[in-house]
């Protein structure tokens, strides 16, 4: 179609004729090349056509965003991470151009304009006025014909395993987490084989009718919004699905370790974001946690350790004033080292930490 | 890794004489002007487009003549012709309650009243009792039973429900004429079985009282795409079959249509 709404995405294909460029909008049958003048038939998947969202970033960019997002959590400039992989996956997800309609049958309350007098409660005065308030006058039978249209993505494939949540029917998260969350995707590409070496395609587990059906248990669900004041005695529903399409979005996910732990990010390769991921804990807080403790540690052990076995020896030999300072400095580098290293075992072994998602974190700090 | 064997990109012939096609990007009717033959986009047919009877109606109606002047050289070239789904229906009403209450006036509904779709049964005596098929061999007793062609639109409008409901209860005689273009079939078969049920109900909830629950079945047999002929006037579009008059704004596709078609027009002159 000629113009281009909010909800649907301009796809490049070749024309089966001369080849030639084409722009058509997502779930388009038929493409005219202006070129040759043909008309060429789009055939896909179960009746669905396979596009792809071509990724924006590059293995090296989205190395850099987690190093910049991992410099951001642990508020250490210097931490040292090493990168072992970088893979580029694309996730697969059913889009359900649709439109539901639906008849409503039950009982809404009637309401009814009445105007009363009102004393004022200020002065006491017996000032009055009159006010119109509505009041509920029983009910009454409706028939209501619904409609509602959208879009909605429903994941094809469980990828919970990289922390990133699946879209169904109880979640449609259309904010900012991810690119696919969104309603607009961007410039979209028809899958052949070519865009099939940019990366692994990961595979469809969740059949088209179950799509279809958690797209009618969402709408449905809106739809309660629309007859929320309804006492329902029937319903009934009808998905009219003008457009089914199966859309393949880049995600990197990258595995890194930090002082010999692995650790892993999903980069979301459209909108630059870090969208899930485990990372190590905040070192600046590690270490002034390790001072505190060692002061407190030193209190309780340095303190008899210089009263019982020190004093003696100092009052005996009053000259070496530089072996206890000595002493001393080398049990408070040593409780230090002991205390962080303790604090940095805890807080990263996965029985006892909690896995701290970086997405989380940023909302957080922001 | 996705199935590649099944994306393909073929030229848009027509599957009968060979003869290349023209339609809009989303539609998934088809009319070859060459042989004649109405096509379907089938998602689950191997075939993938597949014949479908077709038939072009014959004006039968015209704009009120102060409203498009008594002689339009252009009345023709305005016409357009839109897509409908029809199926000869069979359906069986098992139970229809309502609430206490009735509207007042009768002028709420399609054709105001001018319709009963079990025209011809007087006696419930007559009506033969008849297994539901898809509630599992379950005898049901069928209150009433009517058998009539319903219209369902196979092209995009938000008023899907009502204009089905509006033209089956016209129930037009269709005349065929033949005619050159049709386009803005979006609607496959399979979803308009599906909105059948929808204007069913839109029968059963105009009339004049309040529906608490209803429990029918519907038997749709012989498919068929009838093109209906629709012009403009001001901000109203008419049927020329019924003359019934549609605001403009639920032709969502209107505009596009009447673009499409004047271009294949002209490219073809």
């Amino acid at each position: 179609m000629s113009h281009v709404s909010q909800d649907y995405h301009l796809v490049h294909v070749g024309c089966s004729q001369c080849g030639a460029s084409l722009q058509l909008e997502e779930g388009s049958r038929v493409g005219h090349c202006p070129y040759c003048g043909n008309f060429s038939l789009f055939v896909g998947r179960e009746g669905a056509l396979q596009y792809y969202v071509r990724h924006k970033i590059g293995s090296k960019d989205a190395q850099k965003i987690v190093r910049d997002r991992l410099k951001a959590v642990t508020k250490n400039e210097k931490l040292g991470a090493t990168m072992q992989s970088m893979q580029l996956y694309y996730v697969p997800y059913w889009r359900l151009h649709g439109t539901i309609l639906g008849w409503v049958f039950g009982r809404e309350p009637v309401k009814r304009s009445e105007t009363i007098r009102k004393m004022s409660s200020y002065d006491g005065s017996g000032y009055s006025y009159l006010k119109t308030v509505q009041k509920i006058a029983g009910d009454q039978g409706v028939e209501k014909l619904v409609r509602r249209s959208g879009v909605i993505n429903i994941s094809a494939c469980d990828i919970s395993e990289m922390g990133i949540e699946s879209l169904d029917s109880r979640h449609q998260a259309f904010s900012s987490y991810m690119g696919i969350h969104q309603k607009y995707l961007g410039d979209m590409s028809l899958l052949d084989l070519s865009s099939q070496k940019e990366g692994i395609f990961l595979d469809i587990t969740v059949p088209l009718e179950k799509a279809k059906e958690d797209a009618e248990e969402f709408h449905k669900k809106l739809i309660q919004g629309v007859t929320f004041r309804i006492k329902v005695t029937y319903q009934t529903f009808r998905m009219v699905t003008k457009q089914v399409s199966l859309v393949y979005y880049p995600i990197w996910f990258c595995r890194y370790s930090v002082y010999g732990r692995q650790f892993t990010a999903t980069v979301d390769a459209c909108n630059r974001r870090v969208i899930a991921g485990v990372s190590p804990p905040e070192t600046r807080v590690v270490s002034i946690k390790a001072i505190f403790f060692l002061i407190i540690a030193a209190n309780f052990i340095v303190t008899p350790f210089i009263r019982i076995f020190i004093f003696p020896f100092f009052k005996k030999n009053p000259q070496n004033v530089v072996c206890l300072t000595v002493l001393i400095v080398a049990l408070v580098l040593i409780g230090v080292c002991k205390m962080a290293w303790l604090h940095f075992i805890l807080t990263t072994d996965t029985n006892l930490a909690e896995r701290k998602e970086i997405a989380n974190s940023s909302i957080s700090m922001s | 890794m996705p199935n590649e064997k099944k994306l393909q990109i073929v030229p848009f012939r027509c599957p009968e004489c060979g003869h290349p096609l023209k339609a809009m990007d989303q539609d998934i009717i088809y009319y070859c002007k060459f042989c004649e033959a109405g096509l379907h986009f089938c998602q689950t047919s191997k075939e993938r487009i597949r014949r479908i009877p077709i038939v072009f109606a014959k004006t039968r109606a015209k704009p009120p003549a102060s409203e498009v002047g008594s002689y339009n050289p252009d009345f023709y070239n305005l016409t357009h012709y839109l897509p409908f789904w029809t199926f000869i229906t069979e359906g069986s009403l098992y139970e229809r309650r309502t609430h206490l209450a009735y509207r007042s006036g009768d002028n709420y509904g399609p054709g105001r009243g001018r319709t009963n779709l079990y025209k011809g049964q007087k006696k419930e005596s007559d009506i033969t009792y008849q297994p539901a098929a898809e509630e599992g061999h379950i005898d049901k007793k069928a209150i009433k039973k009517f058998r009539s062609l319903f219209y369902i639109p196979a092209f995009n409008t938000p008023d899907m429900v009502k204009m089905g409901a509006v033209i089956t209860a016209g129930n037009p005689p269709i005349k065929a004429v033949s005619e050159k273009y049709l386009f803005g079939g979006v609607i496959s078969e399979e979803e308009a079985r599906q909105v059948a049920d929808l204007v069913y109900i839109f029968f059963e909830a105009a009339k004049s009282d309040f529906l608490k629950e209803i429990d029918f079945s519907l038997r749709l047999t012989r498919p068929r795409i009838v093109a209906m002929p629709f012009h403009p006037v001001g901000k109203k579009i008419y049927d020329l079959v019924l003359g019934q008059s549609w605001p403009r704004e639920i032709f969502e596709d209107w505009g596009e249509i009447v673009t499409f078609t004047e271009n294949i027009k002209s490219s073809a002159s």
